[in-house]
C-alpha cells in the first residue's frame, strides 16, 4: 500500500508536537515549571488520578485536590526505538520511551534519560528530570536514580 | 447464541503494490459486498443491515447512511465501528446480535484497502497524516501527555508489553520469533499471501532489523492492499445457502484503556474478558477449538492472545509456543492463512482476514492449507494497543 509521503521540505516546516493545556490540567503544567509534581487525589475514595481530570476514575466524585508527590518511581516497561514513531522524532533516536509508575500506583508516559540504556530494566528506580524550554510547556522525563 | 450463521465472503489478494483499477473506497466496498452476496447466494435485494468501519476515504461522516444510499439498500441496521483492528470482529457479533433481535436478516460487513484514483484536489498536509491513528486534537489525553514525549504510533506501544512480558516471565525470544516463522509456513501455503514463496526461519526472524526494541521488523505486518466482507444472515438463510453455514455461537468484547500508560494490568489483556465472554456463550471451551485465528499485528499480540483467552497459563505462552507446531500442519494451527504478519494487514480488512479465514476453514474451502478437522474456530480482534479487543466462536453447522 502506497502510504503518504511527506516531502522533504514540508517535513522541515513541521513543528514538534507540544502540550497545549487544557484548563483542567494547567496547574499540572505550571507545577512542572517550578519543578514540582502534582497529581489528582479523590477525597471521597481515595484514588491517585492522572492524567488531570475534573471526576475520580473510581467513584466518579468530584473532590478532587491536587498533592504535591516526589518525583520519583520505577520503571513499569519502555522500549528503546530504532525507528522514530514521527518524522518529528527523528533527531532524537534513539528515544527509550518510558512509562513511569509513582508509588501511588499512578503512571506517566515519559523518556527515560541515559546514555546507556541497555542498563535499564523494569522496576529500575527513576528520577524526575523537569526539562524546560522557551517554546514549550516544562516537560517530566525521568533518569536512572 | 445460535440464532445467525456466516453464509459466504468475499476477500481479495493481498498485493504490495495494486495492479488492479483505482477505484473509489465507496466503489471498492460495493465490490466487495456484491462479492460476498454472490457467495453466499443471497440476492443483494435482501440486504437489510450494513456494518462498515472508518476506511471508506470519501467522507468523514454519515457513513452508514452514504453506503446505504450508494448500494442501494434500505436497511433496519447501520453501524459504524470505531474499534480499530477489532472493528471487523465487532461488526460480525453485532450483526449476529442484530440478527438474533430479529431487527434485520442479511448484513453486510466489509473493510476495504485499495488505492484510489488521484484527487485532482488534495488536502493539505494534516496532522493525522503524521501521527495516523493517534488523536492529535486539542484537548485529548494524547496530544497532551502521550505525544510531545514521542509516545504514538503502534511499534512503541506493543515494544513496551513485550519488553514487561519477557523482564517478568523470561527472554525467550526464539519462541516468540517463531509465531512469525510458524504462520509463514501456512502463508506459503496461501497464494493470495503476500508472503507466499518466501518462507522464514525463526533465526531470519531474529535477524531482521530491531523496530522498537524488542520487536524486529519481521515480528511486525506488512501493510497491504486489499479488502474483505462477511455476509451475516439467520440460519435458516444460510442452510439455503450455497456452503456450509457457520453459526456465531458465542462473542465478548472488552475494552478499559486507549494508551498502554493507563491499562489496568498491562500484561492481563481485554481478550481474556472477551473470550470468557464467547466461550460461555458458545457453551465451549478453548479445548474445543480446532483452530485459533488471532489478530496478529504483532508476535506478541498472539502470544499474550493465548495466554490470555485461555489456551494455556499466565507466562506460559512462551513455552505452549515452543511445545507446538502452530502452521496449519500443526497441532494448534493458529492463524493458518499466514495471519496479518504472512498474508499482510490491509488496513482494518487485515482483521477481517482473520474472520474470512475461519469461515473459509469451517466450510472446507481453504485449498492446499485446509485442515482436516474444521468445526470451531476461535477469532479475535485488536484495536489500539491492545486496548479494544473482540472474540468470536465460529461453529461450522
Amino acid at each position: 500500500m502506497a502510504r503518504f509521503e511527506i516531502p522533504p521540505e514540508v517535513l522541515a516546516t513541521l513543528p514538534r508536537p507540544i502540550p497545549y493545556p487544557t484548563p483542567t490540567a494547567q496547574p499540572f503544567w505550571d507545577a512542572l515549571a517550578r519543578d514540582e509534581l502534582v497529581v489528582l487525589h479523590c477525597r471521597g475514595c481515595g484514588t491517585w488520578v492522572h492524567y488531570p481530570r475534573r471526576r475520580c476514575t473510581t467513584c466518579m466524585g468530584e473532590d478532587l485536590v491536587w498533592e504535591t508527590v516526589e518525583p520519583t518511581g520505577t520503571i513499569h516497561t519502555f522500549t528503546v526505538t530504532h525507528r522514530p514513531t514521527a518524522v518529528v522524532f527523528a533527531d532524537e533516536m534513539p528515544q527509550v520511551l518510558a512509562i513511569v509508575e509513582l508509588p501511588t500506583g499512578v503512571r506517566l508516559s515519559t523518556t527515560i534519560v541515559t546514555d546507556d540504556p541497555g542498563a535499564l530494566h523494569v522496576g529500575t528506580a527513576v528520577v524526575g528530570v523537569f526539562d524546560h524550554a522557551d517554546d514549550r510547556p516544562t516537560l517530566l522525563r525521568f533518569r536512572p536514580a | 447464541m445460535t440464532t445467525a450463521a456466516i453464509a459466504g465472503y468475499a476477500q481479495r489478494r493481498a498485493e504490495r503494490r495494486y495492479t488492479g483499477e483505482q477505484r473509489l473506497s465507496l466503489e471498492h466496498w460495493a465490490d466487495l459486498a456484491a462479492d460476498a452476496l454472490a457467495d453466499a447466494g443471497i440476492d443483494p435485494r435482501d440486504v437489510d443491515g450494513l456494518c462498515c468501519a472508518g476506511d471508506v476515504m470519501e467522507t468523514d461522516a454519515f457513513l452508514p447512511a452514504t453506503i446505504a444510499e450508494f448500494c442501494g439498500w434500505s436497511v433496519n441496521f447501520a453501524e459504524r465501528l470505531d474499534l480499530g483492528g477489532a472493528s471487523p470482529v465487532g461488526m460480525v457479533w453485532r450483526a449476529a446480535a442484530a440478527v438474533a433481535l430479529g431487527l434485520c436478516e442479511v448484513v453486510v460487513c466489509a473493510d476495504t484497502m485499495r488505492p484510489r484514483p488521484r484527487d485532482p484536489h488534495p488536502p493539505k498536509l494534516d496532522a493525522r497524516m503524521i501521527y495516523g491513528a493517534s488523536s492529535s486534537v486539542w484537548g485529548s489525553p494524547q496530544a497532551e501527555f502521550e505525544i510531545p514525549y514521542g509516545h504514538l504510533g503502534q511499534n512503541s506501544g506493543y515494544a513496551m508489553y513485550a519488553q514487561r512480558y519477557h523482564e517478568l516471565y523470561g527472554w525467550d525470544e526464539r519462541s516468540r520469533a517463531k509465531i512469525a516463522a510458524d504462520q509463514r509456513v501456512s502463508a506459503c501455503a496461501n497464494p493470495d499471501a503476500v508472503f507466499f514463496g518466501t518462507p522464514v526461519t525463526i533465526d531470519d526472524v531474529l535477524a531482521s532489523p530491531m523496530i522498537s526494541e524488542p520487536l524486529r521488523m519481521l515480528e511486525i505486518v506488512m501493510p497491504v492492499s486489499g479488502g474483505a466482507a462477511v455476509v451475516v444472515t439467520t440460519p435458516e438463510r444460510a442452510r439455503r445457502a450455497q456452503h456450509r453455514p457457520v453459526l456465531v455461537a458465542g462473542f465478548g468484547e472488552h475494552l478499559t484503556h486507549k494508551s498502554p500508560t493507563y491499562a489496568p494490568d498491562l500484561l492481563r489483556t481485554p481478550v481474556g474478558a472477551a473470550a470468557a465472554t464467547a466461550f460461555a456463550m458458545a457453551g465451549l471451551t478453548p479445548a474445543d477449538v480446532d483452530m485459533a485465528e488471532i489478530y496478529d499485528c504483532y508476535t506478541i499480540t498472539v502470544l499474550l492472545s493465548i495466554e490470555d483467552s485461555g489456551f494455556c497459563g499466565k507466562g506460559e505462552g512462551l513455552a505452549f509456543v515452543r511445545d507446538h507446531d502452530l502452521s496449519f500442519k500443526g497441532d494448534f494451527p493458529v492463524n493458518t492463512h499466514g495471519g496479518q504478519l504472512g498474508y499482510g494487514q490491509a488496513g482494518m480488512a487485515g482483521g477481517m482476514s482473520q474472520v474470512v479465514e475461519a469461515v473459509s476453514q469451517i466450510q472446507g474451502r481453504a485449498g492446499d492449507r485446509q485442515l482436516r478437522k474444521h468445526d470451531v474456530a476461535y477469532v479475535t480482534g485488536t484495536g489500539g494497543v491492545m486496548s479494544e479487543q473482540a472474540a468470536l466462536v465460529l461453529v461450522g453447522e
